[in-house]
C-alpha cells in the first residue's frame, strides 16, 4: 500500500483501481484474483481493508468486479449484491469491467444483462471492455476465459449500451488488451464501436427521460 | 460463518495441485482440518469437481504465464 501511496503521489492520476478479490490468505498464494465467500465477514474485512486503502493512499480505489469460474461457498449473497454492499458501505466507485460480467454470466448460465441491472450502476465511475476465448474442460462444459488478448464480443458493446442507457453519470472507457494486438486500425474500430454504443444508450436514455417529462 | 476458513480452503485448493487432490479423495476430512464447521462442510461437499478443476488449472496457468 505505501508503494502504491507514493506511485500516487507521483502520477496525481484522476483515480487508481483494485480489484474485489484475494489473492492470498493464511500463507497461501493464490497468485491470481479469486472470490471470496459473498458473505458478511468478507464484507466487513473488504470495508475495514478499503478503509485502510484510503487513509494510507489519500483516495478509495475503484472497485472492479473479477471473472470467477466457481461461486464461492459459503456465499449467502450473490455477487451483484455482495458487490453492491461493498461499494455502498465504502462509498468507493465502481469499475465495471464488462467482459469479467459476460464471463461469469456465460458460465454460471446467467443473462448477463440481469446481472447489469442488479449492480449499482450510478457508482460505476469506468468500464473495461476486453475479450476471452472458450476452454473446453474434462467434462465436456465449455467455459468462456477473460484473457485480453480477444477483441471484446458483440455482446460487450450491448452492456455498454445498457449501461449508458441506465447511468447518467459521465463514464470513462478503456479497452483493456494485454497482447496479441491487431492493426492499429482494428483497435480504432473497436473505440468506434464503443463510442456508437455510448451515443445509441444515452440517446435511449434522453428519449426515456424526455417521454417521462411530457 | 467463519469465512475465513472457507478463504484459506479455497486458497490452498486454488494454489496447490496437491492440496486439490487430497481435497477431492476426502472432502468432508480436508474440510474439518481447515476448520469448517458443519453448514460450510456441507457446502463443500457440494463444489463441483470439474469446475473446481477447471479454476484451479486456470490458476496454474495464470502462476506460470508470470514465471
Amino acid at each position: 500500500m505505501e508503494r502504491i501511496a507514493r506511485l500516487v503521489k507521483r502520477v496525481k492520476p484522476d483515480h487508481w483501481s483494485e480489484h474485489l478479490a484475494f489473492v492470498r490468505v493464511g500463507g497461501f498464494e493464490i497468485g491470481h484474483l479469486a472470490a471470496a465467500p459473498y458473505a458478511p465477514q468478507t464484507l466487513a474485512g473488504a470495508l475495514r481493508n478499503l478503509e485502510r486503502a484510503r487513509e494510507v493512499v489519500g483516495a478509495m480505489p475503484q472497485l472492479e468486479n473479477i471473472a470467477t469460474l466457481l461461486t464461492p461457498p459459503g456465499s449467502c449473497w450473490t455477487e451483484s449484491e455482495f458487490i453492491g454492499r461493498v461499494v455502498y458501505g465504502s462509498g468507493a466507485a465502481m469499475l465495471l469491467d464488462l467482459h469479467n460480467l459476460y464471463a461469469n454470466a456465460c458460465n454460471f448460465g446467467q443473462d448477463p444483462f440481469v446481472i447489469l441491472d442488479s449492480l449499482p450502476l450510478e457508482q460505476v465511475a469506468s468500464v473495461h471492455l476486453s475479450g476471452g476465448h472458450w476452454e473446453s474442460g474434462a467434462d465436456g462444459r465449455s467455459r468462456l476465459i477473460d484473457d485480453h488478448i480477444h477483441d471484446p464480443p458483440e455482446a460487450v458493446y450491448e452492456l455498454l449500451e445498457m449501461l449508458a442507457r441506465k447511468a447518467s453519470q459521465a463514464l470513462t472507457v478503456i479497452i483493456e488488451r494485454d497482447g496479441r494486438y491487431p492493426d492499429f486500425a482494428a483497435l480504432l474500430e473497436q473505440i468506434a464501436r464503443a463510442r456508437a454504443a455510448l451515443l445509441i444508450g444515452r440517446a435511449h436514455q434522453r428519449e426515456i427521460t424526455a417521454r417521462h417529462a411530457a | 460463518m467463519n469465512t475465513d476458513a472457507m478463504e484459506i480452503l479455497l486458497a490452498r485448493l486454488f494454489a496447490s495441485p496437491n492440496e486439490l487432490e487430497q481435497f477431492l479423495r476426502d472432502r468432508e476430512s480436508y474440510a474439518r482440518h481447515c476448520g469448517l464447521a458443519h453448514p460450510q462442510v456441507a457446502e463443500v461437499l457440494e463444489i463441483d469437481a470439474a469446475s473446481l478443476r477447471f479454476a484451479a488449472n486456470s490458476f496454474e496457468r495464470k502462476r506460470r504465464s508470470r514465471d
